[in-house]
């Protein structure tokens, strides 16, 4: 009973700092009372940034509700103890804003490096634009193709659906003709040298529950439409990736029965399916640019020391446990990662860079001269590596983060 | 005025008589003192309505529970909304908090037992706990039949009510979590419970990745319903209002 009613205060303690600490309005069922951002307990210290970057940081500041106290939650485990001796890198890291008005979500980088791209509504049309905007918020965002898009990571191509007639069109930047996959209009995945298009078409058969991956079938074609054939069988699958070689899929899910829960790599030429991780719940699984390692969520799993973020080979080989949790993305070089750290406290995020061999960590940004946060974990490194882009919490606009030079 | 319902609804009545209360509950309207009175009158008079809680008393972790899908129109729900939730007008009408089967659930605000495996859906067991403030909390996917309480029992916000189950394995082998709503309008809509409950939700998103924290961008509205806590309350059997074209890379 004692044990009961301390974990109840440890409970309401978690969840008093997990609160904005504001008082909210009574109102009926019918429209209930959002949760308000609180104004900040903010720094005055000046931020050593661009006049640009000064401005992004106190935009971000004002919004916020930011208390730079507690440090990331590590996870359970021997190697959750190096966080606390790394040192800040001597680069001074600054934040751009690039949009006005809570515009956008999902921010991507085109892969020239120069242009951030996003979806928005368009004038005079009825469906949505892809837009770009530059990334040192040099210009005004502008429209970049007048559909929702998804450019090939070579950046030769762009894909887009036709909702009309049912169909995905690929277009070469540059050449006249438009290709054509019948896919219902379904998103489509570049290979890395936007010759290749993968796709997921749903299997006949009703959803069973929630929370189960649905049944699929994964498809591929080329980039100018021949060739498209389905491939692994029937599978449940999320979050499909291209190795850079051009055949081999890789993606979470469990085979056909539902059962085998893992991380899956499918052989496009020669239509086999391997598991290379054996987890109950993998989450988030990303693979590193040059296709040698993935990092991933594993959570739920029975004992706890088998919980966390792991990096494995991309064979399955030489599993690892990375000392934090949070939200995780390949640095450009596959020589390090970088990490959104979850934190147990409603302040600024902090973006940490892991050595991928050594996995010792080391900040990048400082809580408390430069906060920031991120919604929904949409953000992404650059292509060269030195900036991430994200989507705000504070006011849902996109903002360029510089970390190196 | 909170405090005189949990006193009335606590003050040792006759159960057929708190059964009233809660019909009139669920009527729209809420017993006051001696009086059913219209609930815009009970808000007006509310000072402080309680804050809900999260519904678990261990902190967040992979160890633990994280949210596995937002409430709203996530990428999950528009693929997948004629076989699950066609009944709440498409959209993902709850929070699902990913956990191990037999986890402590806990009431997240005071209130009064209203159903136990009653007709509120999320199979194989569900409970429902009406709340003075108007709202109905709802726990589904339950691994059994709870009796930890009864209906008509007064609860309190912390109170362990369940144990967390799977919806498709008896053996908790395929997706086990929490599905929790909040219900409105006596209990024939949802509200976001991510606006009700304190909790930083953006970063518990972290990591855990693909449809269920993504929201399916409207392409011809593509500013609303793409946040964690931008979602429409919904009616249930009302409209559909996910039909809309979307260009979106998660299954
Ligand atoms: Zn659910």
């Amino acid at each position: 009973m004692r044990s009961a009613r301390l974990l109840s205060l440890i409970a309401l303690l978690f969840l008093v700092a997990c609160s904005n600490g504001t008082t909210t309005h009574t109102a009926p069922p019918s429209s209930p009372p959002p949760i308000q951002p609180t104004s900040i307990p903010g720094t005055n210290a000046p931020l050593p940034i661009t006049p640009q970057a000064r401005t992004a940081a106190q935009d971000l500041a004002t919004a916020t509700p930011l208390a730079p106290t507690d440090p990331p939650m590590p996870t359970t485990g021997p190697t959750a103890t190096n966080a606390s001796t790394a040192t800040t890198q001597p680069f001074t890291p600054s934040l751009t804003k690039l949009t006005d008005g809570g515009c956008c979500r999902n921010p991507v980088w085109h892969p020239d490096g120069t242009r951030i791209l996003y979806t928005d509504a368009a004038p005079n049309q009825p469906l949505a634009a892809t837009y770009a905007v530059p990334a040192d918020a040099s210009g005004q965002p502008a429209i970049f193709f007048p559909s929702a898009a998804t450019v090939s990571p070579d950046g030769s191509r762009i894909a887009f659906p036709d909702f009309a007639n049912g169909v995905t069109r690929i277009q070469e930047f540059g050449k006249q003709s438009t290709a054509t996959i019948a896919n219902n209009a379904a998103y489509v995945w570049f290979s890395r040298d936007g010759r290749q298009v993968a796709w997921l078409a749903r299997a006949p058969g009703a959803q069973p529950s929630s929370n189960v991956d649905r049944l699929v079938r994964v498809w591929v074609a080329n980039a100018d439409g021949s060739n498209a054939r389905s491939r692994g069988n029937t599978v449940r699958a999320a979050d499909l990736t291209w190795f850079p070689d051009g055949q081999r899929l890789l993606f979470t899910g469990r085979d056909a029965d539902g059962g085998n829960p893992g991380i899956y790599v499918l052989d496009i030429n020669a239509d086999t399916l391997t598991r290379i991780v054996d987890a109950f719940s993998p989450r988030g699984a990303h693979l590193s640019p040059d296709g040698t390692q993935i990092v991933y969520l594993a959570a739920l799993e029975e004992k706890p020391e088998d919980n966390g973020l792991f990096v494995v080979n991309a064979d399955g080989s030489a599993k690892r446990k990375l000392p934090l949790v949070g939200g995780v993305r390949w640095s450009p070089d596959s020589k390090s990662m970088l990490i959104l750290p979850f934190q147990t406290d409603n302040g600024a995020d902090q973006l940490m860079r892991i050595d991928a061999g050594t996995l010792a960590m080391m900040p990048l940004t400082d809580r408390a001269t430069l906060p920031f946060r991120v919604a929904q974990d949409e953000w992404q490194p650059s292509p060269d590596g030195t900036r991430i882009v994200f989507n705000a919490l504070t006011d849902s606009n996109i903002y360029v983060l510089r970390f190196s030079s | 005025m909170r405090h005189k319902i949990h006193a009335i609804l606590r003050g040792g009545r006759p159960f057929i008589l708190q059964l009233l209360i809660i019909g009139a509950i669920i009527a729209g309207s809420v017993f006051v003192g001696d009086a059913v009175r219209p609930t815009s009158t009970r808000v007006a008079a509310q000072a402080n309505p309680p804050q809900f809680r999260l519904p678990f008393a261990e902190p967040p972790g992979p160890d633990t529970w994280f949210v596995s899908q937002g409430y709203g129109t996530t990428v999950w729900a528009q693929r997948n909304w004629p076989d699950l939730y066609a009944a709440g007008q498409g959209i993902h009408f709850g929070v699902d908090f990913a956990t191990r089967c037999g986890r402590n659930v806990l009431a997240i605000g005071d209130g009064t037992v209203l159903g136990i495996d009653g007709p509120y859906g999320s199979a194989p067991h569900n409970l429902a706990i009406q709340h003075a403030n108007g709202y109905v909390s709802m726990y589904g996917h339950l691994r059994e039949r709870t009796t930890l309480v009864r209906v008509g029992q007064q609860v309190n916000a912390g109170d362990v009510v369940a144990h967390s189950g799977d919806p498709y394995s008896p053996t908790c082998d395929r997706a086990p979590h929490l599905h929790l709503e909040i219900r409105i309008n006596g209990i024939s809509g949802t509200t976001n419970p991510m606006n009700l409950i304190p909790a930083d939700w953006d970063r518990l998103t972290l990591g855990v990745g693909a449809g269920g924290t993504n929201f399916a961008q409207d392409l011809t509205n593509p500013r609303q319903w793409v946040t964690l806590r931008d979602q429409p309350d919904i009616h249930f059997g009302g409209g559909i209002i996910v039909n809309y074209p979307t260009w979106e890379p998660n299954a």
